[in-house]
Parts: structure tokens; sequence; C-alpha cells
């Protein structure tokens, strides 16, 4: 199960940095965004201005998981540049050396249990790291493989165990010589993306200024339940269409739920990406909605994701697509939902993607 | 409780595929023997083909033996129990019975055949080699072999340390 995507492209600027605290676990001061339109894909980027800088998240709890991202050095030292985690303590961790191997460890660089050739990475060039680790206290069945433009570098059956016996937490590790991109995490529940993806582009698009697609009349407009804060519920998409390209207008502009359960807005996606000029041609695999979102009053309250795909008339909503989200805080911050198929159960294209419709549902 | 949401933007998830793997799973490890019965009519009446295959790691001390083994018996290619005249050996007649493989490498697989009457390793890098009985290097084996076949209930493997995958087929002897 894919359980977080992110691009750092709903970053606006590095000056907006502090907008990764609304969405991460654990972001150390010095974690900031690469926006040079120098970096990785063309876009931004996660970097640092000071050494172990840490971003957290906190993920779906197991005992194997798959981390992927694309990494740039612009030089090459001995760091520490990724950690799974057990409530804290380290698992796992992948070093840069200063002769350029990835090295991969268990415990916090503890434990030595491969690496790369030296000269496997060279500065100022993009790679896709993915690494795919088992935690087990039993040397025939724990793991850790280890792919460089998946091309297997480690691939060893060792104790990998040093807290706990599940990984719960996964961190990058910044610098300023180094620029993560592309950051994706999974673990092996489920049927889908449950194992190596291979390289990945996490890209951001924006809720589409049209109401309606092609022939699909009234499929936008019918699902404006909720209450947007001109107090109506008219073109709500315009409500919550922002272009992070400037800093979230919060406040200024918003929708919120009438108060009654079963409440459904949905919107249409622009395919248009906000960020860069990169040409994808890869399959596209998951949607990955970003919510902002913050209750009116302290508390908790749920509500559930939901897609609708006009063209059928089919719906999935809360658990169906992800688990329902908690918004636990009167301060804005940032809920994900993965989407791994339309709402007809159909793998993702380029065409469904563009009639399908995202949202919420209040619960 | 009321909800706001101030933005919702959809990222788009692109994944080229990948033809990385988990590392090669470990056999289990065999705590004490394997040990399969003979299944012919009457001792000495079935004839073993033993393969055992290693992992990602190597198997050392691996040893096969044969048990209930009865004395006297005597086949075309002689007698081979020379112990005590009729009588049967212990159960676990190791001391007589007992061949030491020898270690086998990761990743490979060694195939004794008392039916054809040969040995078979392939090693770890896909090189064969093949044993008749005449081969040298694989005599005790072959000594081991007609012994079992002369007249014996069970034939075993164990690994002394790190791990394999043992089967053991016994096909009836066709006289």
């Amino acid at each position: 199960m894919l359980d977080h995507a992110d691009g750092f492209d709903w970053i606006p600027t590095a000056a907006d940095d502090a907008l990764l605290a609304d969405r991460y676990d654990l972001v150390d001061a010095n974690v900031t965004i690469d926006d040079s339109l120098a970096n990785v894909d063309w876009e931004n980027g996660l970097t640092a201005t000071s050494s172990g800088q840490r971003l957290r998240k906190v993920v779906t709890t197991s005992a194997t998981r798959i981390t992927g991202f694309h990494f740039v050095a612009t030089s090459l030292a001995a760091q520490t540049i990724f950690r799974f985690l057990d409530s804290g303590t380290v698992q796992g961790s992948l070093r840069l050396t200063a002769d350029g191997r990835i090295a991969a460890y268990s415990g916090d660089a503890a434990t030595l249990l491969g690496q790369s050739d030296a000269g496997a990475i060279v500065i100022n060039t993009v790679y896709w790291i993915e690494c795919k680790y088992l935690v087990s206290s039993d040397a025939d069945v724990g793991f850790i493989v280890v792919g460089i433009d998946d091309v297997a570098v480690v691939s060893v059956r060792a104790v990998t165990q040093i807290a706990g016996a599940t990984i719960n937490q996964v961190e990058l590790v910044a610098d300023s010589n180094v620029i993560f991109d592309d950051w994706v995490n999974k673990n092996i529940l489920g049927s889908t993306h449950n194992d190596f993806g291979g390289e990945a582009y996490v890209e951001l698009t924006q809720v589409s200024d049209e109401l309606e697609y092609g022939g699909y009349e009234g499929g936008s407009e019918a699902a404006f339940e909720w209450v947007n804060s001109a107090g109506n519920s008219l073109n709500n998409n315009i409500y919550v269409d922002e272009v992070p390209t400037s800093a979230p207008d919060d406040d200024t502009s918003y929708v919120h739920d009438s108060g009654s359960p079963g409440d459904i807005d949905t919107y249409r996606a622009s395919l248009a990406m906000l960020e860069g000029t990169l040409s994808i041609t890869i399959p596209l695999s998951a949607v990955s909605v970003l919510y902002r979102a913050r209750l009116e009053a302290p508390g908790s309250e749920n509500f559930a994701p939901h897609e609708f795909q006009p063209s059928t008339g089919n719906r999935v909503s809360g658990d169906a697509i992800a688990d329902f989200i908690a918004v636990d805080s009167d301060s804005y911050a940032y809920y994900e939902a993965i989407h791994v198929t339309d709402a007809d159960g159909a793998a993702w294209d380029v065409e469904n993607y563009e009639t399908s419709e995202f949202g919420q549902e209040s619960a | 409780m009321t909800i706001r949401i101030t933005a919702l933007n959809p990222q788009l998830v692109y994944e080229a595929g990948s033809t990385l793997t988990d590392p090669e799973a470990v056999p289990t490890p065999l705590p004490t023997g394997t040990c399969c019965e003979f299944a012919g009519p009457g001792i000495g009446d079935s004839s073993p083909v033993i393969t055992v295959t290693t992992g990602g790691s190597a198997a050392t001390d691996v040893t096969i033996w044969a048990e209930g083994c009865e004395c006297g018996y005597t086949d075309i290619y002689g007698e081979y129990c020379d112990v005590t005249e009729g009588g049967v050996y212990p159960n676990a007649s190791i001391t007589d019975t007992e061949y030491r493989i020898a270690d086998l490498p990761a990743n490979s697989m060694l195939v004794i055949d008392a039916v054809e009457e040969k040995v078979t390793l392939t090693d770890d890098e896909g090189m064969v080699q093949t044993g008749g009985v005449e081969a040298l290097e694989w005599a005790g084996i072959f000594e081991w072999i007609r012994a079992a076949k002369g007249g014996c209930q069970r034939v075993c493997v164990d690994v002394g340390s790190g791990s394999a995958d043992v089967e053991i087929l016994v096909y009836d002897r066709e006289w």
C-alpha cells in the first residue's frame, strides 16, 4: 500500500518551508526547500542549510517497508541520508560515503549490511534510490535491498531488528550538499503498490476552474453540498483551487461541512503540473490528494476522502480509498488520501484522471 | 464539529516499474535428519534418489546415512554388510552407513541417484560435475549407495550447519 508521496511542490518557495511542519511529524530547524529550478526534475526538492537535518513522517506500521526518492549530491561526504524507525529508534539506515557509495546499515549506521561500489554516486547527477527493509531478529528472514536506478547494489539477508519488530516512521536526512525529490513510501499491505515500484515522479496539480468535463453535465455542480466562505454552495471549486505558487490563503477562501453527515463536495482536477516542465512518459500509478484543513474549534472530527467518476456515476468514499481522515487541530495542517484506482476500480491513466472528481464527504 | 478545507491538490504519482526482487529466501534448516522409509516390499527392495539444494548460504557437514540395515544381504554387487552376519544394525547405525558428503556451496544442488547410480553436483556457477560408479571423487558415496540398496529400511539426510532443502524419493527396485 502506498501511504505517502511527496514531490515537495506544494510548498511555494524556500521561504515557505515552515509549511513542512503542517505535514510532517518532525522537521529539524534547518530543513528547507530547494526551489532553484536547477535540481532533480526542475521543481522543488528538499535540502537543508546544515548537516543531519531530519524530515520525519509517521507511516502505517509494518515489518516491511519500501521507500524511494530521487537523489542528487552536489558534493560527496560521509553522511546519513535516510532512516527507517520504530517509534524513534532507528531500525535501518542508508549512508552516502565520501567515495560515492550508498551503504546500508542496520541501526543508525551501527552494522554495515552491504554497500554499492565506489563511484556509484557521481556529483550533480540525478539517481533514483529505492530501498526495501524487512525487520527481523532472524538472520535468515530479515533483509535489505537497495537499488540505484533499478539496479540492486545491496541485497542481503541479515538481522535487521534493533527495536520493536516493525517500522512506523521514515525520515530523510538532509544537508546542504544533497537534494531529495519525489519521495514515496509503501508497506506490503494491500494488493497493489506493495513492492518495488521503480523510478517515480510526484507531480502537483490543482482543482480545475471548470465545473464539468465533456458531456458529463452537472457532475461537479450537483456535488456541492458543503458551504463556502461566502456563505453559499455555488462554485465551491474556486474556494479550494489554490495554486501553491504563493502561500495558502487559509481562512480567506475555503469550504466547510454543513454539519450534516454525508454531505459531499467533489471537484474536477486539472492535469497541468503546477511546477516544472518535465515530460513524463512513465505510467500514472496513483493519485495522492492533499487536503489543507482545520477544525473550526478545538476537538477532533473525521471526514472521508471521496472520488466520483461522472461518466459512470460510480463513487467511492472513506476507507474504500484510504482511511478516514481525522482532523484534530484548529490550526491548518495537510492530510493525504491516496487513490490507487479510479472510482470504477480501474488503474489510473491520463484519461480517467481527467474525468474524475476528487473531494470529501462529511462524517 | 466543523471542518474547514482551504485547499485540495491532487498529486500525480507516476511509477516506471521495477525489476528489483527480494533476496533469495534461505531454506528452512533441518533440525535433525530428514528421513524417508524405503517403500519396497522388503528390505533392500527400494532405492533412493536424494536431492540436496542450498539457497543463498552454504550448507556444511551434509551427511547421509541409512537406518535399519540388514546384514548378510547380497545383491549384484556382493556383500556390503560386514559386521554381524545375519544381524540387524541398531536403528541409526551411522557408524557403518554414514557418509559425509562434505560442504555444499550456496546455490548448489547435489543429486545422489541410487537408481541410476549417478551423482551430480551443480555448483553455484551452474557447472555440473557428474560421476559414475568409477568416479574416484564419489567412490565413497557409491559405496554408501550400494550399502543402502543392499538392505536398509530408511535413508536420512542431515545438514550440520547452514541449511538446505532436502528431497528424498524412493523407487522400488526392479529385479
